[in-house]
């Protein structure tokens, strides 16, 4: 069993790199989106202290959302995906580490240059420290959304308008409370409430979220 | 090995309000072949999804040694390899990276060098599957099957593309599965260059 979910695994980190293109035009659409503000507002930083939150968030929704159109659907078309349900390993466990890889691959470069461009907010200290890890808990709720609303759309030939309308709903709390604890720890006050929604929201989506992707996976692919 | 058999009651299968087929029935014993015949488009892929749980048939059951092979105990994927018309080749992995992450590897590593040897494979193992012609990626496909080492081979045209001595070659070790108590469902629109079969469905005449 673990033995079948690490080749799972390094599969998909081996495909992921080798789509390296795929992989690269989310991050760059997620520094353009987050970079435009402060290059087009000026130093008008108490401007750009309130924005910070909202715009990390919406430019890693947009990143994710551009990224996960293609988390089943080669799989689909070459029929990896079929043997993968036909296998006699639980699908939701192969799911969960498709999704595990797939957020390590596009989310992951993501955290790591988020604390630079929350410098060109003017935010600094500890609260570049909790930008990072708002993105942190909240990019596992946003990549296990798309990959049910991927899954969901993946019989279909041009699924973008369908997978962003099933996908911005369920993520607006993600979104409102990833902003209120970036906005709260710039302001100075606790952010304990916030983190704790999303991450409440994380183990929520991380839970359940495999087994739903997976039943819409073999109603997908019937 | 216990004996296993594969049975199907009554199949029938709608789509979208249009009959594909129905009252489908056969008892599939080891060492038997099951030969699905028909023109195209009369429903041989859709049977052959239906028979290995990929479709959900509108009615009638597909039973695993007496249980439906949508029962928690069945163990009916443990035994099953299917090839569809789908060859599943990651198109990003070589030919060799494709054999090596398939999720079931039983047979020894001299078996796989013989395969590869006929298939005449050896020279195109670094190269990226979707570099390979079709013929090529179909026998990376049959390949994969071969070193499965599960009982239950359900492959559709698997003769489709290959030259004729690499059929050849898939015909002996078809009929060595079978010897071996393997249990085999083809398709194929061309009967009689199939092996002998001893269960045949013809879906021509409903």
């Amino acid at each position: 069993m673990i033995d079948v979910l690490r080749i799972v695994f390094l599969r998909d980190l081996k495909v992921s790199l080798r789509r390296w293109t795929d992989v690269l035009t989310s991050l760059i659409l997620f520094v353009l989106v987050s970079l435009v503000f402060p290059l087009t507002l000026g130093n008008d930083s108490t401007m750009l202290l309130k924005i910070v939150g909202p715009v990390m968030l919406v430019s890693a929704l947009l990143a994710n959302l551009l990224a996960m159109q293609n988390i089943f659907r080669p799989d689909v078309i070459n029929g990896s995906l079929e043997q993968l349900t036909l296998s006699s390993y639980p699908l939701t466990w192969i799911i969960c580490t498709k999704i595990f890889s797939f957020w390590l691959i596009t989310s992951l470069p993501l955290l790591l240059i988020s604390g630079f461009i929350a410098s060109s907010y003017y935010v600094t200290g500890n609260s570049i420290l909790i930008v990072i890890l708002t993105l942190l808990l909240s990019t596992p709720s946003l990549v296990h959304i798309s990959a049910l609303a991927a899954a969901l759309t993946v019989a279909i030939r041009y699924p973008g308008a369908l997978m962003a309308l099933i996908i911005i709903p369920l993520s607006l709390p993600i979104m409102i409370f990833g902003s209120k604890a970036i906005e709260f720890s710039i302001s100075g006050i606790d952010v304990s409430a916030p983190l704790y929604f999303l991450l409440g929201m994380m183990f929520f989506t991380c839970s359940l979220g495999p087994i739903v992707t997976a039943s819409a996976i073999r109603i997908s692919i019937d | 090995m216990t004996h296993h058999n594969l049975q199907s009651n009554f199949l029938e299968l709608y789509r979208s309000d249009h009959l594909i087929f129905s009252n489908i029935s056969f008892e599939l014993s080891e060492g038997q072949h099951l030969l699905i015949s028909g023109a195209n488009g009369t429903g041989k892929t859709s049977l052959l999804r239906v028979i290995c749980g990929l479709t959900i048939p509108t009615d009638g059951t597909v039973m695993w040694d007496e249980l439906a092979t949508n029962n928690v105990d069945c163990t009916y994927h443990h035994h099953l390899a299917y090839l569809g018309h789908k060859n599943a080749l990651i198109s990003e992995l070589t030919a060799k990276e494709n054999l090596e992450y398939s999720l079931d590897r039983h047979r020894s590593v001299m078996s796989t060098n013989r395969i590869l040897e006929v298939f005449d494979l050896n020279k195109y193992l670094d190269q990226y599957a979707e570099k390979l012609s079709n013929g090529q990626m179909r026998k990376v496909a049959l390949t994969r099957i071969l070193l499965s080492d599960k009982t239950l081979w359900i492959l559709d045209e698997p003769l489709a593309n290959i030259d004729p001595p690499g059929k050849q070659f898939l015909l002996t070790e078809m009929q060595a599965h079978l010897e071996r108590g393997g249990m085999l469902i083809t398709t194929s629109n061309v009967n009689n260059e199939t092996l002998k079969s001893n269960l045949e469905i013809n879906l021509d005449n409903p």
